[in-house]
């Protein structure tokens, strides 16, 4: 029998322990839902128009029937970027630190990092809301490409996490010397 | 013209697309719904989230009808 427990995210290695999870800051949300607040206090002030007896019905009920499929769009886009908020989420282990990243249809991205091969992470807080709610930019930079994670809430203590991290797996150099003097000694006899 | 195809059009809309996006959601998320989420606000919307996602439809749902009350 297999005792293994399941993954609890896509790309979970068999015994690897999750330390943190993070999603995005709220605040990314209040941009997703502007459009369809824009919209709904446009209706409201539209219901307390004067409209008189001399507008035309044919061009009222077009613009009705115009602000209602407004509504229903810009709601439904709203309600998928809500979707996605919960689709997305940033997992520090014991190991790695894994980004993912999935929408309603077209992606499903998973990128898996091991903390040894980080070569840096910077952070970027720009604007006094940034300070004030703790959240910023955080790019971490390996030897084949970079990973860009905006909205990353109290980014001063997951930036500790993963230097801390990055910290405890960093390989032992007498390990590493001991292993390239094998190397070359096997090189010399071959 | 008459008013009430139109808005039950509009509202079977509605009801077609949040439905939709529900289906789409729940086939997505998997594995990741287990994994613990940060902010208090976040913890509260995605506790009760088929409530959320429910009310949120009623209340479109809802501006439709006053505005077509109102406006038509």
């Amino acid at each position: 029998m297999n005792d293994t427990p399941p993954p609890a995210f896509p790309g979970q290695e068999p015994g690897e322990r999750i330390d943190t999870v993070i999603r995005r800051h709220w605040l990314s949300l209040l941009r997703d839902a502007s459009p369809a607040l824009g919209i709904t206090l446009l209706t409201v002030l539209a219901w307390f128009l004067p409209i008189g007896p001399d507008v035309d019905p044919a061009a009222r009920h077009l613009i009705v029937i115009v602000l209602c499929i407004l509504l229903i769009a810009l709601h439904g886009y709203f309600a998928s970027r809500l979707y996605g908020h919960f689709l997305r989420a940033l997992v520090l282990t014991d190991r790695k630190l894994h980004h993912i990243r999935k929408t309603l249809v077209h992606r499903d991205d998973q990128r898996s990092i091991e903390f040894p091969i980080l070569l840096n992470v910077r952070k970027h807080q720009r604007g006094i809301h940034q300070a004030l709610l703790k959240y910023g930019s955080l790019i971490l930079e390996t030897p084949e490409t970079s990973l860009t994670l905006r909205f990353v809430p109290r980014v001063d203590d997951v930036l500790a996490a993963i230097m801390a991290k990055k910290a405890e797996t960093r390989p032992d150099p007498k390990e590493v010397l001991e292993e390239v003097k094998t190397v070359a000694e096997q090189a010399t006899q071959a | 013209m008459n008013a009430a195809p139109i808005l039950v059009g509009l509202l079977l809309a509605q009801c077609l697309l949040a439905g939709a996006l529900w289906f789409l959601f729940r086939r997505k998320i998997g594995a990741i719904a287990l994994l613990p989420v940060n902010s208090p606000l976040d913890r509260t919307v995605f506790r009760h989230f088929p409530m959320v996602m429910l009310g949120h439809a009623v209340f479109v749902a809802l501006l439709i009808i006053v505005t077509f009350l109102f406006l038509w």
